[in-house]
C-alpha cells in the first residue's frame, strides 16, 4: 500500500516544477521494472537538467515516434499517473517529461 | 596491533532453493570456525553484513536469530549499507578491535535473493535510492545505465568496451568452483543478451544470488602466530548524495576517490604496488568507473584498457582484477560480496586461490561501493 500522508508530503514539493523547461542529459529504457510500474514496460527515463539548474529524473511520456537517442532534446515537466495502485489507495500521481 | 584476518569460508552462490537466509548464515559459519580450528568461545562478536531480509523475508533482529542459532550471548550487529553491507561488516569489525573492544571478531555477510519473483528483487533493491528515482520506475540497472551512456559517449566508447568486462570476469569465474557462473562469454554473446536498461544488457548487469560468507578477523597474537594471517593495512569508508540527481559528475564515483585516496594514504602503499585487486563490477561500467576512480588509470582510458584486457589474469599484467569472478560471474548475493572479495584476497595472498592463484603477490585491495555511489568501502590488504 502506498501512505496517503507520504504522496501527500510529496505533492507539496513536486507542483513546483510543473510546466518547468530543461534539456535531456542522459536516458535510458527500462526493461525489468519494479511491480508497480509493470504494466507500462519498458519506459524511458531520461536524466533532465532545468533551466533553474535543478536535475531531475522522470519518464518520457507522450512520445509515440520511435527516436534512436534523447540527449539534448529539450522537455517541460507535467503530471501523470504512472504507479499502478490497488483500489483503495490514493491515487500517485507524479512528475513527468514530454518532448517539447 | 594491526586486524589480521586469519581465516575464510564461503558457501556455493547461486541459486540456492533448499536453503534459507539462516540456513546460509549456519553453514558459513560452521565452515569458517572449521576451517580456523577456532571455537564459537573464543569469538567476541560478531558483524553481520545483510541488506534485504527485513524488506524480502520480513527477517529482522538477525543479531538475536544468530544468536539463536548458536545458543551465544555475545554481541552481534547487523550491518547495512545496501551493496556494500558486507565491507562494511569488516570495517566495523576491525574497528571494534582496534577500539579494544575485542580482540577476535566473527564477520558474516549473507543474501537470499532467489526466493521471490524479480520484480520484486528489483523493488528491494530501488530501496537503496533516493525517492524521486523510485518514484519514476527507476531501477539500479537504470542507473548504472544513465552513468553509461553518459561514459560511452564522453569517451567515445561503444558497448563493446564495456563487454570486455563481463568476458574477463566471466572467464576468471570459470576458474572459482563457488561462483555462480562457471562458463565463459563471448563479447558478442554480452553484446548479444537482452536489454536490461538500455544501453546495458543481461550480460553487462552482475545476477541475482543466494549466497554467504564469513572471515575471522583478530589481533590476538597467539592466533596469528598459529595461523598467520593477513594484515589489514587499511579499511576506509566514504559517501555521497544517494541520488545521482545531486552528482557533479555522471562519469565517477567521489566515494570510491575519497575512501581509496584515504586508504592509500594510511596503508604508505603507491598504486603500483598492489598487483590483485576485487572491484566492484555490479555492471560493467562500474568496473571502468573503479579502475579510474581508485586511481589505477587515468580518466577516460578505462574503456581502452578493458578490451585489451589488461587485468585478465592469463595476460599476466601488473595488475589482476577480479580472480574471483567479480560480482559479474561470481554472483552477487548482496551482503556477501564485500566479505567474499575480501576472502578472495586472503586466498591469493595465503596462496590458496587453487587453479586461480596469481604468482608473487604481497598487497591487494578490495572495493565494495552501496547503491549508485552513495557509499564505497575500500580495504587494502599485505601478506
Amino acid at each position: 500500500m502506498i501512505s496517503p500522508v507520504k504522496v501527500w508530503r510529496r505533492q507539496k514539493t513536486i507542483r513546483d516544477l510543473l510546466g518547468k523547461e530543461g534539456v535531456i542529459i542522459t536516458w535510458t529504457k527500462i526493461f525489468t521494472p519494479p511491480p508497480q510500474f509493470k504494466h507500462i514496460a519498458p519506459y524511458v527515463i531520461v536524466y533532465v537538467k532545468l533551466e533553474n539548474g535543478q536535475n531531475i529524473c522522470a519518464q518520457l511520456v507522450d512520445c509515440f515516434d520511435s527516436i534512436s537517442t534523447y540527449e539534448g532534446k529539450r522537455v517541460v515537466v507535467t503530471l501523470r499517473k504512472l504507479r499502478e495502485s490497488v483500489s483503495d489507495d490514493v491515487i500517485p500521481y507524479t512528475i513527468a517529461c514530454k518532448l517539447l | 596491533m594491526k586486524s589480521h584476518i586469519i581465516g575464510y569460508h564461503t558457501t556455493q552462490f547461486g541459486e540456492l532453493w533448499e536453503k534459507s537466509l539462516f540456513d546460509l548464515v549456519e553453514e558459513t559459519i560452521d565452515g569458517v570456525l572449521k576451517n580456523t580450528h577456532i571455537e564459537l568461545g573464543k569469538i567476541d562478536a560478531i558483524f553481520f553484513g545483510n541488506m534485504l531480509g527485513g524488506i524480502l523475508e520480513n527477517n529482522l533482529h538477525a543479531g538475536a536469530k544468530i544468536a539463536d542459532i548458536f545458543n551465544i550471548s555475545i554481541p552481534i550487529f547487523r550491518v547495512e549499507g545496501a551493496c556494500a553491507s558486507g565491507g562494511m561488516a569488516v570495517h566495523l569489525a576491525q574497528e571494534y578491535i582496534q577500539s579494544g573492544k575485542g580482540k577476535t571478531v566473527l564477520v558474516v555477510g549473507a543474501e537470499k535473493m532467489t526466493d521471490v519473483q524479480p520484480e520484486h528483487i528489483t523493488q528491494g533493491l530501488i530501496s537503496a535510492a533516493s525517492g524521486e528515482e523510485q518514484e519514476c520506475g527507476m531501477t539500479f540497472p537504470g542507473l548504472y545505465a544513465l552513468m553509461a551512456r553518459v561514459y560511452l559517449k564522453k569517451y567515445r566508447y561503444d558497448k563493446s568496451n564495456l563487454a570486455a568486462i563481463a568476458v574477463k570476469n566471466h572467464a576468471h569465474g570459470f576458474l572459482n568452483p563457488t561462483a555462480h557462473f562457471k562458463r565463459k562469454v563471448s563479447i558478442q554473446q554480452v553484446l548479444e543478451s537482452s536489454t536490461v536498461a538500455d544501453p546495458l544488457g543481461l550480460l553487462d548487469c552482475s545476477p541475482v544470488s543466494d549466497g554467504a560468507a564469513s572471515l575471522i578477523v583478530t589481533s590476538d597474537p597467539a592466533f596469528i602466530k598459529k595461523r598467520g594471517g593477513i594484515t589489514v593495512l587499511s579499511s576506509q569508508v566514504a559517501t555521497d548524495s544517494i541520488s545521482l540527481l545531486k552528482r557533479n559528475s555522471l562519469t565517477e564515483l567521489k566515494a570510491t576517490q575519497i575512501a581509496a585516496n584515504k586508504a592509500f594514504s594510511e596503508s604508505k602503499i603507491v598504486r603500483k604496488n598492489i598487483s590483485l585487486a576485487e572491484v566492484h563490477d555490479c555492471f560493467t561500467i562500474a568496473e571502468l568507473f573503479a579502475m579510474e576512480d581508485l586511481g589505477f588509470w587515468k580518466k577516460g582510458e578505462a574503456g581502452k584498457r578493458a578490451i585489451n584486457f589488461e587485468t585478465l589474469r592469463e595476460n599476466n599484467g601488473p595488475l589482476i582484477i577480479n580472480t574471483s569472478g567479480g560480482l559479474k560471474a561470481s554472483g552477487h548475493p548482496v551482503g556477501a560480496t564485500g566479505i567474499k572479495q575480501l576472502g578472495e584476497l586472503y586466498l591469493q595472498l595465503t596462496g590458496r586461490a587453487e587453479k586461480r592463484q596469481v604468482k608473487n603477490i604481497k598487497y591487494g585491495l578490495a572495493h565494495n561501493v552501496g547503491g549508485s555511489g552513495g557509499t564505497a568501502v575500500v580495504t587494502i590488504l599485505g601478506v
